[in-house]
């Protein structure tokens, strides 16, 4: 990158959000109106609309680097798929995306030098995103880019940041890469990095507006308030069992037995069919997949719990989460063979006993 | 897969089913909000997606409140609905997305909505603009 | 492994492998001690000496008359509580998912009642809970022949109705750990029931029927 353009950077990182939306044409109503979305997505109360929209022209745009680690990209899907022109396009027009392996162009030692050019300048100021787990078997060789290890990479990137965002459910706790038997010994990013603020955007993948809005929420006021798992509470707060339409089903008993039966095409409870709305937190009921179409349950499958650690070592996904997780290989049967046969014995030595005792006593009373 | 299985899917629940609070209960609110309005001048909002509601219930709320005088539609990126209900204080506030997706709805119980007011930033940046403007043009006079 | 994944995985297993093992090995051993023979002669038939049995466990569910005023308050509460309890568990909807999946067997056709009349009746179980608990203590009778047994029965009991109640009311916490903690206690109780008074569920019902099946042979009243 030339010195100008490190000038001319520099420049615009110093600009705030608000500064950019009026250079680009987007009027105070018009970024009010997507406050007011966003506000509602977070169930703020509507009246917080126009502190929150103050709150965030306020905030200085931001640089973002974006780390993958060992991922499917599914995150990064998620979190492009926009429908027209709306407020995710918006996010990307106001955050400076400086390092992206999927987005970017450039490669190769370019972007490289590019990302550590875009760290140093915003050093201390930047958000770092992460998805993917990082493996750390072996000193982590599992995964490299540039050459060198993921571990190394997230130490090097999270230094400098303010904020650390892992999105998704690998890089919050270690996802599928961290499933049984974990051969990478992958793990999540708050198990590396203990001294910077971490936010977990679990799922898998997680929801476009749940990325968008935690970044914007931000942008706006900080680090949001978070559960015990990192999450923040605003989309988080709620099992889906609580916030689930088909909840009366479950509450008058009414359950499909199975797919395509009768009480599946009746729209009703998917609990017996594994659904694990009742111990997952996320926000599939209230803000729906896809533009607000649909989300699993409304489609006929039961949550698959995808925003929980280690959902899946959880049994089969078509079981109940209260189902049992065990193999039985004869050992139930074994303790009742061992039961029958300790009784057993009991017994007889009790009726030996007796008769020694009652022998001895008729023994005294005939002579 | 030799034929398609007709498939009759219901999952709506059945017609005049009472979810959430019910027609009353929100008109009840609504009112102890605009009857706070009156007396010491505070707003208030209701979010109408953060409830869960029957589709019923949803109309029979709207047609209760009616048509006021105001039906505005703004275009930003979508269209925004800014419509007053036949009760004076109480607004209907819709933003839809550019693809029709309901991005907030909400009642509003104030004497206008925050939204149609101008923004006191923008106010000062108006000023601004408009003291420059006259400058020039005073300058280009001279 | 999480909390949930222990409890309803190894601990699980291993708990019934124990509640098996020991409640063969109590039934079994009483079974084989036998009785004396008897050398009195029957004043019935066996036939209808087992159906004095069958009368007797009906009896004696309920105290004789003369008993009733200093003891049927204790009776009410001990059977409401226990209706409540197997209520709950036979006829709650998570239970019956449960039993279904521990045993393999479809459950299609088990009825269930409905979520809210369950809640209704735990907290009615947990309330008559309370009273039996406190009654234990205060009657003073009842608090000396009390041992370790009675207490931790209860505790186990209070744990897993309490949780339970927690878990479906929402009243805050994860709802995993909750989970598990329910499914712990349950596993506690698995593993405590054949070693001490809650064999009685297995007990009461032989024991009754042979006290009035030889009674009736005696030709006494039972």
């Amino acid at each position: 990158m030339s010195t100008s353009n490190r000038k001319e950077r520099s420049a615009i990182d110093r600009k705030t959000i608000g500064q950019i939306m009026d250079e680009n044409g987007v009027g105070r109503r018009r970024f009010l109106k997507y406050c007011a979305g966003i506000t509602a997505l977070m169930a703020m109360p509507p009246g917080m609309t126009a502190a929150f929209a103050q709150q965030l022209r306020a905030a200085r745009r931001p640089t973002v680097i974006y780390m993958p680690f060992q991922e499917c990209t599914g995150c990064l899907e998620s979190l492009t798929r926009s429908f027209a022109p709306s407020l995710e396009s918006l996010i990307f027009e106001t955050i400076s995306l400086d390092y992206n392996h999927t987005l970017q162009a450039a490669a190769g030692d370019a972007a490289e030098a590019a990302r550590h050019e875009a760290m140093e300048e915003a050093w201390g100021e930047y958000i770092l995103i992460c998805d993917g787990s990082i493996p750390t078997r072996m000193d982590g060789i599992y995964g490299a880019s540039a050459g060198h290890s993921f571990v190394d990479q997230l130490h090097e990137a999270a230094e400098g940041a303010a904020a650390i965002v892992a999105v998704g459910v690998c890089a919050s706790y270690g996802g599928v890469g961290a499933a049984y038997p974990n051969p990478t010994g992958a793990v999540g990013v708050s198990d590396i990095i203990k001294n910077k603020p971490i936010i977990n955007v679990p799922g898998c993948p997680p929801m476009p507006e749940v990325m968008t809005g935690t970044l914007v929420s931000f942008l706006a006021s900080g680090v949001p308030e978070l559960d015990k798992h990192l999450r923040p509470k605003a989309f988080f707060g709620n099992t889906i069992h609580d916030r689930c339409y088909r909840r009366r089903f479950y509450d008058e008993g009414k359950f499909a037995e199975s797919f395509d039966d009768e009480g599946a095409r009746n729209g009703w409870c998917l609990y017996k069919l594994g659904c694990r709305g009742p111990t997952t937190y996320n926000a599939c009921a209230t803000i729906k997949w896809n533009g607000g179409t649909s989300w699993p349950v409304e489609a006929g499958h039961g949550c698959l719990g995808c925003s929980e650690p280690d959902f899946w070592d959880q049994g089969g996904f078509y079981e109940p989460m209260t189902a049992k997780l065990f193999d039985d290989t004869g050992q139930i049967a074994a303790g009742a063979a061992a039961g029958v046969a300790v009784g057993a014995v009991a017994a007889v030595a009790s009726n030996r006993r007796k008769k020694k005792l009652t022998g001895a006593a008729d023994k005294e009373t005939s002579s | 897969m030799t034929q398609a299985i007709p498939l009759a899917i219901k999952s709506a629940p059945g017609k005049s089913t009472t979810i959430g609070g019910g027609v009353q209960a929100m008109a009840h609110e609504i009112l102890s909000h605009l009857q706070r309005l009156h007396e010491t001048g505070e707003t208030a909002a209701i979010d109408l997606k953060s409830l869960p509601m029957a589709p019923d219930e949803f109309h029979g709320i709207k047609k209760m409140l009616g048509q006021g005088e105001i039906d505005l539609t703004l275009e930003l990126d979508g269209p925004t609905r800014i419509r007053e209900t036949a009760y004076a204080g109480i607004w209907w506030i819709q933003h839809t997305g550019k693809d029709g997706r309901i991005l907030a709805e909400f009642i509003e119980i104030t004497r206008f909505p925050d939204f149609l007011g101008a923004q006191p930033d923008q106010i000062a940046d108006a000023a601004r603009h408009l003291r420059d403007r006259l400058e020039k043009q005073s300058q280009g006079a001279a | 492994m999480t909390l949930l994944e222990f409890a309803r995985g190894p601990m699980l297993h291993f708990a019934l492998i124990v509640f098996v093992f020991g409640v063969l090995w109590r039934l079994v051993s009483v079974a084989l001690l036998g009785w004396r023979k008897n050398r009195a002669e029957s004043r019935v038939s066996t036939a209808k000496a087992a159906t004095g049995g069958a009368v007797a466990v009906g009896n004696r569910s309920w105290p004789h008359p003369e008993f009733l005023n200093r003891t049927a308050f204790g009776e009410a509460v001990g059977y409401g509580y226990h209706i409540g309890l197997f209520a709950i568990v036979l006829f709650g909807t998570p239970h019956v998912v449960f039993w279904g999946n521990l045993f393999g067997i479809g459950v299609s056709w088990w009825p269930t009642l409905p979520t809210g009349l369950i809640t209704v009746i735990s907290i009615a179980t947990i309330f008559l809970m309370l009273i039996a608990t406190i009654r234990r203590y205060m009657h003073a009778p009842l608090r000396r022949i009390s041992n370790f047994d009675d207490w931790f029965s209860l505790a186990i009991l209070w744990v897993l109705m309490v949780s339970g109640v927690w878990a479906v009311l929402g009243l805050g916490g994860s709802k995993e750990t909750i989970l598990a903690i329910h499914i712990i206690s349950f596993n506690v109780l698995l593993i405590w029931f054949p070693f001490g008074k809650l064999m009685h569920a297995f007990y009461i019902f032989p024991s009754r029927f042979i006290t009035g099946y030889k009674h009736e042979k005696k030709g006494a009243a039972s």
